[in-house]
């Protein structure tokens, strides 16, 4: 047998991106004998930072064998049903992006054509109004899906968590999983000259870990593959015109929401993201636009909450790194692809890759071939993630705010274009291999931001007009009946994951 | 409300009526007035059409009786391909409608296989494969809907005569109000101010306008080629056959329920057993081995009496640069050309069908329809044709044709997806287009790419167990295999006894 390669890995690093890695590893290799030593640098979260997180993460957080209302109590988490967006037009309402899909197709019809054949006849009920999610979020309730609700339409849910904690508790599962930890101020990478790639790292305390892989978990800082590596950077400034963020927080929202708010503002974007003991509110502006202090106030007038006095001001800098994965050295979470943070996608990125960087662990001791997919497919991940992102910006209608005006008119890169163009031809969406966000979602996004298809399918002509209102009727019946049946956020929380909730 | 929308087809062949059933089944007739041209019947090959399981939903969608419609188009199911002497002399594998094993613990079951082997512990993969158990012991039966079952494993295709099967669809479309029109289109006008379709002159002086034109005239690409001048991309330096004799035989007593292809010095041989009768064909490169040989090596290597003279078409594999161009659709043969080596040409007719109802246009005829279906289109045409050339490339034979295709720079998108699969048995997963990787799977490994790693998950269940468990299968395999009906008494029951009965009851149901 060829012998394994990697018998150890070494992550340098800290908070989500580190604990993460180690459990994922571990969980994955550790029977087989894989040893992990995590160099732990200094924790830069506040305590009142929040990872706000994407639905997949439910699956990603039992596959770790993790406790789904142990981490809600620990991290006094929330449910997030989807996110509303606020003031991204003078004149347009707030639309809602549920976690989950729209209505029910008809045959081969997908609903979003039927929909739009009876709003051209003016029908005014909102695309939203068919999510299951969306109607449960106005009302603060909260439900797990069910078959049934799955029958209809799919839904899912995300989490606010607490960061501090969360990653707390995932430092002690790792380590009892086995993992050892060494804390260090910084570190400092020993490259083999012959190879290219890390030997091992010297620690603050003059010692010195060595490892067959490393993993840089440092941030955006990118220590071992942007620095040891010079793996460089490749911008997404151009389209995101936020370079600085401000996180701050404030009390306790009651009832507590199951979803969090994005609001555009003009000078950048404000999110709000509620926990059971308190309110993360996250403002990323254009720093030309706004001083640190400026921001804050921003910030507190738009959110019309009283901040505590614990903001904390960083620099914002979207991108990705060319590679993900250069020599021995792979990088995880913001060392590897930075971004805005609209759509919550931090977790969900660090997540993403540990599933890939799992399934392509090196077999043996040339891991090129595992380097180069891995590679191709986190490339294309990280860009689909930031197309939806970018759709926020693109189709924003706050005409006369420089800021938005330079997001609107700069060209978007190719497969958004794509999706948006035969979008406006009869709201067609084209998917791409490596999508996070399903077509609902994409919909959603476009049609909140009040982009209009020119036409629909003519194929739903099909379908006699004295059927199709009473379809819609039946559809709202039922989410209505359902919504009215489940419980509020705030009872599902106190009876199941909830120490003291008050 | 949106006035119909004109749509003419030319060209009668499978392409043409699988268009015209599809839009006179699925549009209604206030949507889309439909009316297929095609001059007086070319004398039909008759050689038979091997399919890929996605037939059957297009069938489906359609609501066609699976069993009246195998009587009439002299059908036989098909579990597969059986690929001889590919890769080298003397290898035989059957590329399966259906799974290796399943996985275990959430790792595919590849890696086990693989780990096994590397341990000496060597089966042939095609022991976890119960469409090829099926298939070898020239059995059929239908999949079960009882997911955990082994016997739902699989999905299967069929052998069919295509002129029969477009005869089939013809009635089924003409009941359904497509008009039909015999005639010879003599000339074209277009539009002066965009340079689309206006109309067709025919023969008779008739002068037919249609806001769509479908384009199943063959080759020559009648409308999308000769008047629109779409484009054409040629794949021959990666596809080298560029002809083939086909001939009918005897229907034989190997009733297999998988198409036959066995790999000959210049090309390759299909065999395709239907009801009445056997199709036979050698697909060749003319560089490699001239007219005269290339029929003499077919009529030597049948397996039972031929029924006529070989025949011989000729092509070229590539494809049009535009499918969809302007208010044109090349469909079949019209938009491209790839060797049935995997049974593909009429899958590739159904997706641009299906991918044209969804994109279904109106009279405006608004380009971005065609940009979409476009991109779709050519997708499915490339991961096609790296399948293709993989079946060329990977070979150790020593004659001049398979070292010019073991020698050639083959695409690098398949140079790759190789290049992973022989480090690790990664196999690549793509949204849209053709193949799987159980596909994949069975073409590597049978012609001797086989993975040197495994994933290491693999590594974290104990072999005795994984071992067991394999075993456990391959012996789950073999005995339900033993409990199919054979492949022979099924088609006849099928096709005729339930039909018998049907009859019957109707009767009986009359004197009631």
């Amino acid at each position: 047998m060829t012998p394994q390669f990697v018998n150890k890995v070494v992550i340098a690093g800290r908070d989500a991106a580190c604990w993460l890695t180690a459990n994922a590893l571990l969980q994955a290799f550790g029977p087989t004998g894989l040893a992990v030593e995590v160099v732990e640098l200094p924790s830069r979260l506040s305590p009142h930072d929040v990872y706000a997180t994407l639905p997949a993460l439910e699956a990603f957080h039992s596959m770790l064998g993790l406790n789904e209302y142990e981490i809600m109590k620990t991290a006094s988490g929330a449910y997030s049903l989807g996110q509303s967006f606020a003031n991204f037009s003078p004149s347009g309402p707030a639309f809602f992006h549920p976690y989950g899909a729209h209505g029910k197709a008809l045959d081969r019809l997908p609903f979003i054509q039927l929909w739009l054949r009876a709003h051209h006849s003016g029908m005014k009920v909102d695309f939203e109004d068919f999510s299951f999610n969306a109607a449960a979020a106005k009302l603060g309730r909260f439900f797990i899906p069910n078959d049934q609700t799955d029958m209809f339409a799919r839904s899912d849910y995300a989490y606010h968590l607490k960061a501090a904690p969360y990653v707390q508790s995932l430092k002690s599962t790792a380590l009892r999983r086995g993992a050892s930890v060494r804390t260090s101020r910084h570190i400092e990478a020993i490259r083999n000259d012959q190879t290219g790639e890390i030997a091992a790292l010297n620690l603050s305390d003059g010692s010195q870990v060595s490892g067959d892989l490393f993993i840089d978990a440092t941030g955006p800082d990118s220590l071992l593959l942007g620095g040891a590596q010079n793996v460089g950077v490749e911008s997404w400034r151009t389209w995101f015109g936020c370079n600085r963020i401000i996180t701050a927080s404030a009390a306790a929202l009651r009832p507590l929401p199951p979803y969090s708010q994005v609001r555009a503002l003009k000078s950048g974007c404000l999110h709000i993201a509620p926990l059971q003991d308190m309110t993360g509110l996250t403002f990323a502006f254009d720093s030309t636009l706004a001083s640190d202090d400026e921001a804050l106030n921003i910030a507190a007038m738009a959110s019309q909450l009283r901040l505590r006095a614990d903001a904390v001001a960083d620099t914002l800098e979207p991108g990705r790194r060319s590679v993900a994965w250069a020599g021995n050295v792979v990088a995880i979470g913001e060392s590897a692809a930075n971004f805005d943070p609209i759509d919550s996608l931090g977790l969900h990125a660090i997540h993403q890759s540990l599933v890939h960087l799992i399934g392509l662990f090196p077999v043996n001791g040339s891991e090129g071939t595992e380097r180069d997919e891995y590679n191709r497919i986190m490339a294309s991940h990280f860009e689909r993630l930031r197309d939806f992102q970018i759709s926020h910006f693109k189709l924003n209608q706050k005409v006369g705010d420089a800021f938005w005006d330079a997001a609107r008119t700069e060209p978007p890169p190719s497969h958004l274009a794509h999706k948006i163009e035969m979008f406006k031809a009869r709201a067609l969406m084209p998917m791409y291999d490596d999508e996070t966000f399903e077509i609902d979602s994409w919909l959603s996004s476009f049609l909140g931001h009040g982009l209009t298809p020119e036409a629909y399918d003519p194929l739903v002509e099909m379908l006699p007009d004295d059927q199709l209102i009473p379809l819609f009727q039946r559809m709202l019946g039922y989410i209505k009946d359902q919504v009215q049946d489940m419980t509020s956020h705030d009872a599902y929380l106190e009876l199941h994951a909830s120490k003291n909730y008050a | 409300m949106i006035s119909p929308i004109k749509i003419v087809i030319v060209g009668g062949g499978t392409s043409g009526y699988m268009a015209a059933a599809a839009l006179t089944g699925l549009v209604s007739p206030s949507l889309a007035q439909v009316r297929l041209i095609e001059s007086a019947e070319i004398g039909t090959v008759g050689v038979g059409e091997a399919t890929l399981p996605h037939i059957k939903e297009f069938n489906d969608s359609l609501g066609i009786d699976e069993a009246d419609f195998m009587r009439k188009t002299q059908a036989s199911f098909k579990l597969g391909i059986e690929f001889r002497d590919w890769g080298k002399l003397g290898n035989n594998y059957i590329h399966p409608f259906g799974d290796f094993g399943q996985p275990i613990a959430g790792v595919e079951f590849r890696h086990f296989w693989t780990k096994s082997k590397r341990l000496g512990i060597s089966r042939p993969l095609e022991v976890y494969s119960y469409a090829i158990a099926a298939a070898r012991n020239m059995r059929f039966d239908f999949p079960s809907e009882d997911r955990d079952s082994i016997k739902s494993t699989f999905s299967y295709a069929y052998h069919f005569d295509a002129s029969l099967y477009a005869a089939f669809l013809r009635e089924f479309a003409q009941d359904r109000g497509l008009s039909r029109t015999e005639g010879k289109v003599i000339g074209v006008a277009l539009k002066p101010e965009n340079g689309h379709i206006a109309s067709l002159t025919l023969q008779s002086g008739e002068i037919v306008q249609g806001d769509l034109f479908i384009d199943c005239s063959g080759f020559r690409g009648l409308l999308i080629e000769e008047q629109l001048h779409a484009g054409w991309e040629s794949w021959a330096h990666w596809l080298p056959c560029d002809r083939a004799y086909a001939v009918p035989t005897e229907r034989s007593d190997d009733f297999m329920p998988c198409t036959r292809s066995s790999s000959l010095e210049a090309g390759w041989q299909w065999r395709v057993p239907l009801q009445h009768r056997t199709g036979n064909g050698y697909v060749y490169s003319s560089g490699f081995i001239n007219d005269q040989a290339a029929s003499d090596r077919l009529m030597g290597n049948l397996d039972a009496t031929a029924m006529a003279e070989p025949r011989q078409v000729r092509f070229q594999a590539g494809r049009r640069k535009h499918s969809w161009f302007k208010n044109c659709i090349g469909l079949g043969l019209a938009s491209g050309f790839l060797e049935p080596l995997e049974s593909t040409s009429i899958y590739l007719v159904q997706i641009a069908v299906a991918n044209l109802i969804q994109l279904f246009p109106t009279r405006s005829m608004d380009s971005r329809l065609a940009k979409e279906f476009n991109r779709l289109i050519d997708v499915e045409y490339e991961r096609i044709r790296d399948f293709l050339i993989l079946h060329y490339h990977a070979n150790q034979r020593d004659e001049a044709l398979w070292e010019y295709t073991r020698n050639m720079s083959v695409p690098d998108s398949l140079t790759y997806k190789i290049d992973q699969f022989r480090h690790r048995g990664q196999i690549l997963r793509h949204k849209d287009g053709l193949f799987n990787p159980a596909s994949w799977l069975a073409v590597l490994t049978g012609q001797d790419i086989i993975p040197q790693g495994y994933d290491r998950l693999a590594d974290n269940l104990d072999e005795s167990a994984i071992h067991a468990k394999m075993d456990e299968l391959s012996a789950r395999i073999a005995a339900n295999v033993s409990e199919m009906p054979r492949h022979d008494e099924l088609v006849r029951d099928y096709c005729f006894l339930a039909a018998s009965r049907k009859a019957e009851s109707i009767m009986l149901g009359a004197t009631q």
